[in-house]
């Protein structure tokens, strides 16, 4: 297990380089001059070279490419222009917003998703099935804020039970906890919708193997066979698609933060999008990075854990 | 044979829901396994061998299968009982075994505990009980060094050995009846002699009777006591194993065995059954073997030839080559 | 078992199957006819904007700001007194321009790498594998993101950006298929009769796998018009004034504690418009599917 790890962590690496190598690229393909666009039309001269030489802009590009990488590996993914803060302390402080939001969204997803796309299966045609099909194409179909601001509306501005807006600062755990239903649900529906087509379709391979048949003819009441026999195989692929889909997660928690205004991540970017904050902007890809790569080392970690092939291998 | 049967098969027919109509895959199957016999059901695929096994388990789908018939073990009626009591018979009092070793197991559950699992759903037990039972028995199908390999999971087994688990999960609650549906097929010839002498061996010691599905003439003379010959969803002749070898009657039957390759005669001899089996959706009325049949008579398209024989031969025939003395007698009466 | 069979058919037949799973699925499945009436009907609309708007949408009234629903401004106007209808309209052309395009650029170049990857092995397919994984890594909305962020947002970049973003999809969809025909005997033929390996990779593998792409066309297509809407949420759209759905949102998000038929409507055309995408794909997906067709039974 522990060699299967590393084994994994080692294929990580090429990744995480290769995305280092995109996201510079990407920053220095920008039309015209980022010290430039930075400072507006208005600037001096004097201050542009000033910023381009803060920057490290001045240097020749492969010098600037191994400046980022040797920052990287320190951990430091640059400095906000506007604030003068590390991006690395920018993102500190909000980053347990964001992972609170995407592990409450991860598992609505798993609590709705499984029991629903393995009840779906077992009602094949029928109406559950048909209903929980529609239900999840529905649920896929709905980008994130769209949902978001259809909860918003009936529940928080009509109904009035959750906030409109995510309480900022220190509250209370309850407090905490009632602000994060709403976007958890908005999240967590795309993922449940995923959850449930897999599991479904997962579902219905298992129950026509062999096996099924034979925990059956061994006289297992049939509600254990689902859980004990099927279920347990049929949640391989999820597993596999629960990581596929957790960069999606993070991706969608962008638009989530916005649209319940809370702070994380995806606030982060898209205040130093107004603000040309282009370190900023730079130093969230990689760590977005860092953390889908995380993501996907984590499930395959639990893929392990699910299959016993993989696991002995 | 004056014991009653521990499992009495009458007038058993399966029926499919096939595009919206209901086709009939067997069609009043009828036939006794008594206490410590085995009786090999033979024929070619698709004839209806497996499905009346997963009948008598009460293992085919709902919705998509109909069972009609009676089936009767130790005198109580299996037809209609309801799930959960089907379940107390599942795996306690008949147990059944695949053809397939490579997926009738669970990937990703450790092999001793889907043996100790069958003891479990049958009888309060400690786990640790249920376990060393597994063991024991994982041991008595030979199964080297048992007790390290229960936490072993069933794709670290060759073909096998994985057969012998499903074995040992079959007998785990001591049945008293086995289905085995052709649970050699799928191994290496020499793997296939093992196996058999161990249920063979089984089967004596724990007085339990078997039914054996099996598509090899040489199988069944090395297992069982009586042979029940299948074809297109009807038993056609059913015979204790020796009378089937020395005279068969049905043209099937016999054709079966000219079918079957011979050391001592070459290839000329080797005749193949001409034409194949009719499709499910293609049954009719009458004997639905004369379509290939090289005996075929005008009367053979008519009603269906009963299964019958003569009175105490315990050699039954669906034939109307062989029928005229039982048909006459019952014509009389 | 299956798949080997389905790739059987006679390598003319694709359109045929095509046309044949589309009409059997349209027939047989309630869903994938609606999907498909659903799309076609917000094509017409948007090819036909002009006719069916009832104003310039991007002409503004002062005096009829955040108008809800009525007869004269059918789905109200928001906070400059634009039409919301007519811009719902015009919106959808850049919603299927930037779909459509990204995504046919995205399936040209997908399928042709990944054909070319199946079909030559070796180095080469290591390379376009490993190229596919490490973009396959990254959510298309977060590639989306970057690549708009640094170039900024307009029609053609954000075109690029999707694009980018679904390629490696189209790379492993048409993969795997082709090692599965590379060994078959057709293909086997072709290569005895020193057919060139463009030929054979274009006139033999690509019409028997080029159903399956479509379908993945399709299902990328609604992602692709979720991406855009939500990158002009974000603020990365095609620039304002020009009506584009997830911008209209974006502004009506502003309003929503009083006038919330601002955002309501676009985000009523985007789910529409995925949906009817996804029901599509999805049907058809199943049509294609042998093993769907033989347990659906």
């Amino acid at each position: 297990m522990a060699r299967y790890a590393l084994l994994k962590l080692l294929y990580a690496i090429p990744t995480l380089l290769a995305v280092l190598v995109l996201v510079f690229v990407l920053t220095r393909i920008i039309p015209g001059d980022p010290a430039q666009l930075i400072l507006g039309d208005q600037a001096t001269p004097e201050a542009v070279a000033a910023l381009r030489a803060q920057l490290g802009l001045d240097k020749s590009v492969a010098l600037q490419f191994l400046d980022f990488l040797v920052g990287v590996l320190h951990g430091d993914f640059g400095t906000s222009i506007v604030s003068g803060q590390s991006v690395v302390s920018l993102a500190a402080g909000v980053l347990p917003a964001t992972l609170e939001l995407t592990v409450a969204s991860l598992l609505v997803g798993i609590v709705f998703g499984v029991p629903l796309g393995a009840w779906s299966a077992m009602r094949r045609n029928r109406l559950p099935d048909i209903a929980v099909r529609i239900g999840s194409l529905v649920g896929l179909s709905l980008p994130a804020f769209v949902f978001g601001i259809l909860l918003l509306i009936v529940f928080a501005v009509q109904l009035g039970w959750f906030p409109v807006i995510s309480p900022s600062g220190e509250v209370g755990i309850l407090e905490r906890l009632r602000a994060l239903v709403l976007p958890s649900i908005t999240l967590g529906i795309l993922m449940a919708a995923y959850i449930t087509r897999v599991t479904r379709s997962s579902m219905l391979q298992v129950l026509g193997e062999d096996f099924i048949r034979t925990a059956r003819a061994k006289g297992v009441p049939w509600w254990q066979v689902v859980r004990r026999h099927a279920l347990r195989n049929a949640i391989i692929p999820v597993v596999t698609v629960v990581g596929l889909y957790l960069g999606v997660l993070i991706g969608n928690s962008v638009l989530t933060e916005m649209v319940f205004n809370r702070p994380g991540l995806g606030k982060l970017i898209v205040g130093a999008l107004a603000q040309r904050d282009y370190p900023v902007l730079q130093g969230l890809m990689v760590l977005y990075t860092l953390l889908i790569i995380l993501a996907n080392l984590v499930t395959d970690l639990a893929y392990g854990v699910f299959n016993p092939r993989v696991r002995f291998a | 044979m004056t014991d009653a049967p521990v499992l009495a098969v009458r007038g058993l027919s399966t029926q499919f829901r096939i595009g919206g109509a209901w086709r009939a895959a067997t069609r009043n199957v009828a036939f006794d396994l008594f206490e410590n016999q085995t009786l090999a059901l033979v024929g070619e695929s698709g004839c209806g061998k497996s499905i009346t096994c997963q009948a008598i388990l009460g293992l085919l789908p709902h919705g998509v299968a109909r069972v009609e018939g009676s089936i009767r073990y130790r005198g109580r009626e299996l037809v209609g009982l309801a799930e959960p009591e089907m379940e107390g018979i599942r795996g306690s009092e008949i147990a059944m075994i695949f053809q397939e070793p490579m997926t009738a197991l669970n990937p990703v559950m450790p092999v001793g505990e889907q043996i100790a699992e069958a003891i479990l759903v049958h009888r309060k037990c400690a786990r640790a009980e249920a376990k060393a039972e597994a063991i024991a028995f994982m041991d008595r199908v030979r199964i080297p060094a048992a007790a390290q390999r229960y936490r072993d999971y069933p794709h670290q087994f060759s073909g096998g050995m994985r057969q012998r688990i499903v074995i040992a999960m079959a007998m785990a609650c001591k049945p008293k009846v086995l289905l085995a549906d052709e649970p050699t097929t799928a191994l290496d010839v020499t793997i296939q002699a093992q196996i058999l002498a161990e249920l063979r061996d089984l089967c004596a010691n724990f007085r339990m009777s078997m039914v054996f599905i099996t598509h090899s003439l040489g199988v069944v003379a090395a297992i069982a006591d009586a042979v029940a010959v299948m074809y297109a969803g009807e038993i056609v002749e059913m015979a204790p194993v020796e009378e089937l070898f020395a005279a068969p009657k049905h043209p099937y039957t016999q054709a079966l065995f000219r079918a079957i390759p011979r050391v001592d005669e070459n290839a000329e001899g080797l005749q193949p059954i001409p034409g194949q089996v009719p499709p499910i959706t293609a049954f009719g009325e009458g004997c639905r073997f004369a379509p290939r049949c090289p005996a075929r008579m005008p009367r053979c398209t008519g009603p269906t030839p009963r299964l019958a024989g003569a009175p105490g031969s315990g050699h039954a025939v669906a034939c109307y080559l062989h029928h005229s003395e039982t048909l006459d007698a019952e014509a009389a009466r | 078992m299956n798949a080997p069979e389905t790739l059987a058919a006679p390598p003319r037949a694709p359109w045929a199957r095509l046309g044949l799973a589309l009409w059997r699925t349209a027939t047989a499945n309630a869903a994938t006819a609606i999907g498909i009436a659903a799309f076609l009907a917000v094509v017409v609309l948007a090819v036909g904007a002009p006719l069916f708007a009832t104003h310039d949408p991007l002409d503004q009234d002062l005096l009829a700001r955040l108008v809800p629903p009525s007869p004269y401004h059918w789905l109200g106007t928001d906070a400059f007194g634009r039409d919301i209808w007519s811009r719902i309209v015009y919106g959808a052309r850049i919603s299927l321009v930037i779909g459509l395009v990204a995504v046919g650029i995205a399936m040209v170049i997908g399928s042709g790498l990944g054909i070319l990857s199946g079909y030559m092995g070796g180095w080469v397919d290591q390379a376009i594998s490993q190229a596919t994984n490490i973009l396959l890594a990254f959510p298309s909305l977060i590639l989306g993101l970057m690549v708009v962020a640094f170039l900024g947002p307009s029609v053609p970049n954000l075109i690029a950006a999707i694009s980018l973003a679904t390629v490696p999809q189209f790379i492993r969809v048409a993969r795997a298929p082709t090692i599965a025909l590379r060994e078959r005997d057709f293909i086997q033929a072709c290569r005895a009769l020193g057919f060139s390996p463009l030929r054979i990779m274009l006139r033999h593998i690509l019409p028997n796998i080029w159903p399956e792409i479509l379908v993945m066309g399709s299902l990328w297509l609604a992602t692709a018009i979720r991406v855009e809407a939500s990158l002009a949420f974000i603020g990365l759209g095609v620039k304002p004034p020009t009506p584009t759905w997830g911008g209209m949102i974006r502004e009506g998000f502003e309003q929503i504690l009083t006038s919330f038929h601002l955002a309501v409507f676009p985000s009523l055309a985007i789910l529409v418009v995925v949906l009817a995408l996804n029901m599509i794909g999805d049907g058809l997906r199943d049509a294609l599917d042998p093993r769907m067709k033989e347990s659906g039974k």
